[in-house]
């Protein structure tokens, strides 16, 4: 990365990821902050940042959605049957 | 002062106990059916040789997911080539004039009432899809580190890359997420 005060587009949006998981420097930060409010492209893409964070937040624990068929489960059952003989 | 209750295990149980949970788990990490079943099968019988290493300390489900998880985590390391891997396709500009700069069409669009959805169930099933279309090191990587919350060390050792390699692939898969999404649903 550069170690200019005005950065481009791509190492904008690079540094906004890095803000999403807490590790951003304070400098990169800064530069950040300068380029969005000079840029109205990567303004956008860190507010839509921010908001995917939360949708994945919000939707990534596990849901029991996807069941083993039974048929499936006969099988893990075999298998493990199996092994506890040996 | 009286011992904690340690928990015990029961292999009889496990798969009508912890099976599907599992599963879930699995499918949702590496999206195949039939691999996500070898996974959990492996899991199993690999939790059955270890059952003397087990304390009791952790219940029986935290146990065989976390060595679930680390089948897992094998299983991205074998199939994780960084070389010779569809690229995404590039936002900003490579060179020229306008290097670093957003590509007009890959720019972001503003979205209609993105906040008021987050927490729809639907929007979900819209992510789940555009997270199985990311190209297989992007979606190990950012499921890694995004859903599993791993430290970027950790991903790096595990996985073999740089960190600055880490960043290119979370930016390259949020934007892929990011244009998904777009299409699929905020502006459809």
């Amino acid at each position: 990365m550069s170690n200019k005060i005005l950065i481009k587009c791509d190492e904008a949006t690079t540094i906004c990821d890095k803000t999403q998981y807490g590790e951003a420097s304070l400098f990169d930060r800064f530069r950040l902050a300068l380029h969005n409010f000079l840029c109205k492209r990567c303004h956008l893409y860190s507010e839509q940042n921010k908001i995917l964070t939360k949708i994945f937040k919000a939707h990534t624990h596990t849901h029991i959605e996807n069941h083993l068929c039974d048929e499936d489960k006969n099988e893990l059952k075999k298998a493990l049957e199996k092994e506890l003989k040996k | 002062m009286t011992d904690e209750p340690k928990h015990t295990l029961n292999p009889n149980k496990w798969i009508d106990l912890h099976s599907d949970y599992m599963f879930n788990y699995t499918i949702s990490r590496v999206s195949n059916h039939d691999l996500a079943k070898d996974l959990v099968q492996e899991t199993f019988l690999s939790s059955l040789k270890a059952m003397a290493n087990y304390k009791g300390l952790a219940s029986e489900r935290t146990w065989l997911i976390s060595i679930l998880k680390r089948k897992i985590i094998d299983y991205y390391r074998k199939s994780n080539s960084i070389k010779g891997q569809a690229e995404v396709r590039m936002s900003f500009y490579e060179d020229g004039e306008n290097k670093g700069k957003w590509i007009e069409e890959r720019a972001p669009s503003t979205w209609d009432d993105a906040e008021a959805q987050i927490e729809n169930e639907e929007l979900k099933s819209a992510l789940d899809l555009c997270i199985d279309n990311l190209p297989e090191k992007y979606k190990s990587v950012f499921i890694l580190k995004t859903i599993d919350n791993y430290e970027t060390e950790e991903i790096c050792n595990e996985l073999d890359i740089s960190s600055s390699n880490l960043w290119v692939i979370i930016h390259r898969a949020r934007i892929q997420l990011r244009e998904c999404l777009e299409g699929n649903w905020f502006n459809k």
